[in-house]
């Protein structure tokens, strides 16, 4: 599996500064606005988003287009996303399989009423 | 209750899933190969539907099915037989169209009697993470799980 963290000495930079420290801690709950990681911090919403940029260049913190918004959340989730696609495919599979339950049970009847 | 599945991760790369049914192999399988079968419980009662589905189950056969939602989007599962052994054995490689094609996964189902019933065991190769995204997007594993809802539904009856 490809390493998401490709550069030690960045990661390690960008750790060195409380408030991008402050900033992981706050994203370990999950994914949040540039505005609702700001909240809390007494410094500009300008200045939070430069933190972010050091954080994402680092490969600590990945980013995404949603509309007008740039939500942020912790890289290396790679395991977390996976366990999560599987449970999700889990459910599906475990719905289809009790619909295919239904499907014998109704050909059985029918073979049954064949020999009748 | 319906049977338990169970879901096993092998390795980093494959996943094995296994489940009983109450219902001879021979059963198993055409519920697996006979297209108006198949699309009775692919379908999501009144959802998610499969609106087209071709299957030629020979070796070297292509299959299709097109599952369609309930705003009109449309995704795809295509697919050659690599290898069938009625009723014991199916290997197949799939790729879904979403509309995109997916990198294709390698699947292997087997059907083995037990008591008067069938244990299936199937392998399959998991998507790249990409390929995972591109499922969750397209909303495809929750309009298989619409089906669920229809089923609770269909036992009360």
């Amino acid at each position: 599996m490809e390493s998401k963290i490709p550069d030690m000495d960045a990661a390690f930079a960008a750790l060195s500064d409380p408030t991008r420290r402050a900033i992981l801690d706050r994203l370990s709950g999950g994914e949040m606005t540039v505005s609702e990681i700001a909240a809390p911090f007494p410094i500009s919403q300008p200045a939070i988003s430069h933190h972010l940029k050091v954080l994402e260049g680092a490969g600590l913190i990945t980013r995404r287009v949603d509309g007008q918004r740039r939500p942020c959340r912790l890289a290396g989730g790679t395991l977390e996303e996976l366990e999560a696609w599987l449970d999700h495919l889990r459910r599906a599979l475990t719905a289809n399989y009790a619909r295919l339950d239904a499907v014998l049970a109704e050909e059985m009847q029918k073979d049954r009423s064949q020999k009748d | 209750m319906p049977n338990p599945l169970t879901f096993e991760l092998v390795g980093d790369t494959q996943l094995v899933v296994t489940r009983d049914f109450d219902a001879p192999p021979a059963l198993v399988w055409r519920a697996h190969m006979e297209p108006e079968l198949v699309k009775k419980w692919q379908s999501g009662a009144d959802d998610w539907n499969v609106v087209n589905c071709v299957i030629d189950a020979a070796v070297g056969g292509f299959y299709r099915m097109d599952h369609e939602g309930p705003d009109g989007s449309v995704f795809s599962i295509t697919g050659t037989f690599l290898d069938l052994d009625e009723p014991h054995r199916v290997v197949q490689e799939e790729v879904m169209l979403m509309p995109e094609p997916s990198p294709p996964n390698h699947i292997e189902t087997l059907f083995e009697a037990k008591g008067a019933g069938t244990r299936m065991t199937m392998t399959m190769t998991l998507p790249d993470a990409e390929t995972r995204k591109m499922i969750m997007d397209t909303g495809m594993l929750d309009g298989m799980e619409i089906s669920f809802k229809s089923l609770d539904a269909l036992e009360l009856a």
